[in-house]
């Protein structure tokens, strides 16, 4: 058939489109920077971004698509591409950018078929063109362009080569009617496809060795498995090492704020609200972002290089010996950040009993909600001890990743008996890691991140403040007494009356906590986590971090931000001093082993119960789900209350 | 432009778990479930497609033009190629 469309104008409304490993993302990162936004496409979970770019006095709005290798495939992603075409439940289009690899034309040229017979007007971005050329291969774009009845553009979307000129085809769209064989025949679509290149290509494709070593070597049984150790092992060190700095700078920033506006602001609900409620809970969460970044930064970068798709295979040999696909690295891998964006990309594995054990198993990995309290407890039961720190941080990857592993194993023998589908992947071209892209996806997700803390994490302190102040506890007569005395020694001996005035305002809160709602809380629930070693503030922590981990840290900054001895103090120092209602500190060791073991294997994460639900399409599922790592995250925690006690006494 | 020689293949189908490293094949895909011949085809192995075997064994790592593919070798042992002659005499 031939192309329906024959227009000349101005776009204003961009898709991107193209398989994966074509540069595509990196092209939108060059042309709209950190103009973007991520967003969900409609009535959907597949992720999107969108940004805005000028032209001259245009301001042109491109969309992200994700990469895919057909529209016509059966799955959610391909769903989302021909909606976004067809502009169902969204802008139609003014144009589309397909992006396609210079060194990998005859596959690209599958989708740029099927996008052509659209109504949408079409431009080709060429990428890899250095590396195609590098590799003996000259391709005619103006040639290419006439076979496919469109402009056609080399971009290089690491530098930028070729933005410019894109921008120039978007503004002149121009296109002419050609022959294209029909989507659906595969024969003539190959036939069309050597036909398009033959006549606009020129040289043979060299391959390389060099690429052949390497993946040997980081596929290899033995000598892989050790690469990927290293890199894991670096990766880990390398957020604890460089996230120090900047996270004790987040901490003394908000414990200057929160003396200054306590100075500022009257004593009373409001000055309690604003202090010890939104600063001390919004720092409790903020004072770990650094290691997020880190986190995603470093992902982004291992991501860029080409290494993750082979380590996916060095993984398969393990993971299949657990039931689980290769595939299923990969959504792992993203559950280190997210457990929602991991289960998300269990949709990668092709089989569906496979993805139902991949999302179950899923919230195990260690995700960076997790980091605050792991960094919080790990500081308890480590102090000064960074290198033991840091064994027991990789410590909980390790039990977590086990929990993992034996679970899927357990899956696979009961509710979903069978063995894994065999794993095929491509492997993209191994390159230098892009430092913009590495940066753009960190300040998103970085964004997202805050976001989160400045809405849900910012509600539910709030609501804890509320919680911990009311109903009001009217002050005890020792406090009252305390304070005399503190004002009778206040002309002879200072230090003396600032100490009774400490002890004073310590019972004081004490007492209000005690007799709050959040305490009553916490002491009707306490019995049930008593065996593992809580009191009723870390009972009211670990209940509140049901609806998302990284509020735990959040909910003890608040339970015990007059809780203190000691003014000025960081937010992590306050909590990690904070005292039981008998004197002695929350933290002492076997509860802090006891919290650790809890946090690394329960199931805290509202959202994640939504999105397994989602997923899987049944509240069964999500509900075996919570059940099942709550359960084995007590039955753990008490073991290691028990053993650590035992140990210690 | 390019040259396209017509490369030969011998008539006997080897699976592809037997084919020795360095040699180019043409795929004749049989015995694979349709969700995993659709997912290979999609990736650029489909019926006809001209490969060279980068790596034997686990994983086999396949390349069509520049694109590289690692298989497990569950599923390179149910895939049928036939050798490309011309190529692998030169």
């Amino acid at each position: 058939m031939q192309n329906p469309k024959s227009q000349s104008d101005a776009a204003s409304s961009v898709l991107l489109l193209g398989n994966p490993n074509v540069g595509k993302t990196t092209l939108f990162n060059r042309l709209c920077g950190l103009r973007s936004a991520t967003s969900n496409f409609p009535g959907s979970t597949v992720e999107s971004r969108t940004g805005s770019s000028s032209s001259g006095t245009l301001k042109r709005t491109f969309t992200d698509l994700p990469g895919l290798y057909s529209l016509h495939a059966s799955d959610d992603l391909s769903q989302v591409c021909t909606n976004a075409l067809n502009g169902v439940d969204c802008e139609p289009p003014d144009a589309v950018v397909v992006v396609i690899d210079a060194t990998n034309l005859r596959r690209n040229l599958t989708i740029v078929n099927e996008v052509l017979h659209y109504d949408v007007p079409c431009v080709i971005a060429l990428s890899m063109v250095d590396i195609a050329q590098k590799a003996g291969l000259t391709i005619d774009t103006v040639k290419f362009g006439k076979h496919l009845g469109c402009q056609v553009v080399a971009v290089h979307p690491r530098t930028g080569v070729g933005a410019s000129e894109l921008h120039t085809a978007l503004d002149n769209l121009t296109s002419t009617q050609v022959e294209l064989p029909k989507t659906e025949e595969r024969k003539a679509v190959n036939a069309w496809a050597n036909e398009v290149i033959a006549s606009s290509v020129g040289g043979t494709l060299a391959t390389g060795t060099f690429t052949d070593r390497l993946d040997r070597t980081f596929t290899h049984p033995v000598l892989g498995l050790a690469v990927f150790a290293a890199v894991m092992a670096g990766l880990f060190w390398t957020i604890f090492t460089l996230a120090a700095f900047p996270m004790d700078m987040v901490d003394f920033i908000f414990g200057h704020l929160s003396t200054a506006v306590g100075g500022v602001l009257p004593a009373g609900d409001l000055h309690d609200l604003v202090v010890d409620g939104v600063i001390a809970g919004i720092a409790g969460t903020v004072v770990f972002l650094p290691q997020i970044c880190l986190l995603f930064f470093l992902i982004s970068l291992l991501e860029d290089t080409g290494y993750l798709a082979r380590a996916a295979f060095v993984m398969d040999r393990l993971l299949r010996k657990f039931g689980l696909p290769g595939q299923s690295f990969v959504p792992f891998l993203s559950a280190h950040a997210c457990a929602i964006p991991a289960i998300m990309a269990a949709r990668i594995v092709p089989d569906r009993r496979d993805r139902i054990a991949t999302i179950l198993v899923a919230p195990f990995f260690s995700c960076s909600a997790r980091l605050p309290v792991y960094v919080l407890l790990i500081s308890v039961l480590f102090i000064d001890q960074p290198f033991i720190a840091g064994l027991a941080f990789f410590g909980c990857y390790v039990l977590g990743a086990l929990a993992a592993l034996f679970t899927a194993l357990l899956v696979r023998r009961t509710v979903i008996p069978g063995v894994s589908r065999p794993m095929m992947l491509e492997l993209p071209t191994y390159k230098w890691p892009s430092l913009r892209t590495a940066v753009l996806t960190t300040i998103d997700r970085a964004w997202v991140f805050l976001k989160n803390a400045g809405t849900v994490i910012l509600a539910i302190v709030i609501i804890l403040w509320w919680l911990s102040a009311y109903p009001t506890i009217q002050t005890p007569d020792s406090v009252i007494v305390l304070r005399e005395q503190a004002s009778i020694v206040a002309a002879s001996d200072i230090e003396a009356s600032e100490r009774l005035l400490n002890e004073a305002n310590s019972l004081e809160y004490t007492t209000q906590l005690s007799g709050s709602y959040a305490g009553q809380l916490g002491k009707f629930f306490q019995p049930v986590f008593a065996p593992l070693g809580y009191d009723w503030k870390l009972t009211v922590g670990v209940l509140t971090s049901f609806a998302a981990r990284e509020v735990f840290v959040s909910t003890l900054a608040v339970l015990t931000a007059g809780d203190s001895d000691v003014d000025n103090v960081g937010v992590i120092e306050k909590i990690e001093h904070a005292k039981r209602d008998d004197g002695k500190r929350i933290f002492n060791i076997p509860t802090a082993a006891s919290l650790l073991v809890f946090f690394v294997l329960a199931m805290q994460c509202l959202p994640t119960i939504a999105v397994t639900k989602r997923e899987t399409g049944s509240w069964n599922w999500a509900l075996l789900q919570l059940g099942y790592m709550t359960v084995l995250a007590w039955i753990a925690s008490f073991i290691t209350f028990t053993v650590v006690s035992m140990v210690m006494s | 432009m390019a040259t396209l020689t017509q490369p030969t293949f011998e008539r006997e189908l080897i699976p592809l778990s037997e084919l020795g490293e360095r040699e180019e094949a043409v795929v004749y895909i049989t015995d694979l479930d349709v969700d995993e011949r659709i997912a290979l085809s999609a990736m650029g192995l489909h019926d006809e497609a001209t490969f060279r075997l980068c790596q034997q064994g686990q994983p086999c790592i396949v390349q069509v033009e520049a694109t590289r593919l690692g298989l497990s070798r569950e599923l390179t042992s149910r895939i049928l190629v036939q050798r490309c002659g011309v190529c692998n005499e030169a």
